[in-house]
């Protein structure tokens, strides 16, 4: 069978002229001449050449491709966070300390900044008495000292209190 | 093949700036912040080895305290503040108070060694690892757990006397103890210091003397009442109140998944 015969049952020539049956049975059997077939195969080589990987995806082709990327993505993230430690946590951040510097006013500033001859003394106070005195550190062990420079005036008087771990 | 190569292009692009969070360098503490993160080392600070944790004892309570200072013209300042305490049975405790106008929380884990500082308005916080200070300036050896923390919290009185006594040579002491009494139907063990600064040591006409009277409760290993009267801070008394012996939950000591809590390296 050459490439212009069909196999489709029409040869009986149903529901077509006899005229038409004859010119096609005569056709078949035909051989254009070689620069014809040639020339033919060229352009219809030209008119279905293979396109580009890259100009064969459409819109909506890249769209899903995108889709499903990002889909991986995450799963991949879900991935992590279960492996990682289970249930969600708060974001932690590496920072390193500042030097230790800083008083916690005892008095109103109005009163600090008139107070007379302040000096700078050390004492150990218990950090149950550190809470009482509202500074808010954990006291979980309450006689426990914690050593303290404490700006005092000369009549005595507390007016700032810096704190330093033993 | 090509598609491959494409779908994990595209997830190495999505997850890059996961890869860069997780592993951003450590930025330092702003300046602003020093206090925060001095009070935090100062929690995470314990010469107790596993923080003095009280195991087994859990409760929940309110701390109130008061305080008045009369100043020289006469006049009074009347201070209160609250702050709510929580402890379960691992030694877990959290505390929530107000500081500079803003809640705070400070959670002490003793079961994972961390202490945290978290600010529930901003959903920030500060954590560091609980340590002991640094031998050298250690003033006794490492002590473990609960017994120091029950047996060594009646010595507050003691030791809180003479050191507000500004360490003047002068001034004695005189510790005795109160006994025991029911306090809100809790059994508690009081203890006072008096510290007496002799007349003329600081140019004071009249000797000056100032009170630190502690009572803990027994069952709970907690200062359940703290009285301290100086002349110069004046009048101020603590008080637990509230309180409960059911098992706090447990999502009171973690710190919720929406929080950035910067991790505070020591230096």
């Amino acid at each position: 069978m050459n490439m212009f015969e069909f196999d489709d049952g029409r040869e009986m020539g149903q529901g077509r002229a006899p005229e038409w049956d004859a010119a096609r049975r005569t056709l078949a059997h035909a051989t254009p001449p070689d620069a014809v077939e040639q020339a033919l195969l060229r352009a219809f080589a030209k008119h279905h050449a293979p396109r580009p990987w890259y100009r064969r995806w459409s819109a909506d082709a890249l769209a899903s491709w995108v889709g499903i990327g990002a889909l991986g993505c995450a799963l991949a993230i879900v991935g992590m966070s279960l492996l990682s430690g289970g249930a969600p946590s708060a974001r932690i951040v590496p920072v390193m300390a500042a030097a230790d510097d800083g008083f916690v006013a005892l008095v109103p500033p109005e009163r600090m900044a008139a107070a007379v001859d302040p000096q700078l003394k050390q004492a150990d106070l218990p950090r149950a008495a550190l809470v009482q005195m509202g500074i808010p550190i954990v006291a979980n062990v309450p006689d426990e000292l914690v050593h303290t420079e404490m700006m005092v005036a000369a009549t005595g008087e507390p007016l700032a209190i810096r704190l330093a771990v033993n | 093949m090509r598609r491959i190569f494409l779908s994990a292009g595209l997830a190495l692009l999505a997850l890059a700036p996961v890869a860069h969070a997780q592993q951003g360098g450590a930025a330092a503490v702003p300046a602003s912040d020093a206090l925060e993160v001095m009070l935090l080392k100062i929690s995470a600070s314990s010469r107790c080895s596993d923080g003095c944790a009280v195991r087994g004892l859990p409760y929940s309570a309110q701390r109130v305290t008061e305080s008045v200072k009369v100043l020289a013209d006469g006049n009074r300042i009347v201070q209160r503040h609250t702050e709510k305490l929580y402890r379960d049975s691992d030694g877990r405790t959290r505390e929530e108070s107000e500081w500079k106008g803003k809640p705070l929380v400070q959670i002490q884990d003793p079961v994972a060694g961390m202490s945290y500082r978290l600010y529930p308005d901003t959903k920030t916080g500060y954590r560091m690892a609980i340590a002991a200070p640094a031998p050298a300036a250690t003033s006794g050896a490492a002590v473990t757990g609960s017994t120091a923390a029950a047996a060594g919290a009646t010595r507050v009185a003691e030791q809180l006397s003479p050191a507000l006594a500004g360490g003047m040579a002068a001034a004695t002491t005189q510790i005795r103890s109160l006994g025991t009494k029911q306090i809100d139907g809790m059994t508690a063990e009081g203890t006072q210091g008096t510290t007496t600064t002799p007349a003329g040591a600081i140019g004071n006409v009249q000797p000056m003397v100032s009170t630190a009277e502690t009572w803990i409760a027994r069952d709970l290993r907690v200062p359940i009442l703290l009285k301290m009267d100086h002349p110069f801070m004046g009048e101020s008394v603590t008080r637990l109140q509230d309180i409960s012996r059911l098992e706090p939950p447990t999502a009171l000591f973690t710190v919720p998944a929406d929080y950035t809590v910067r991790d505070v390296a020591r230096r």
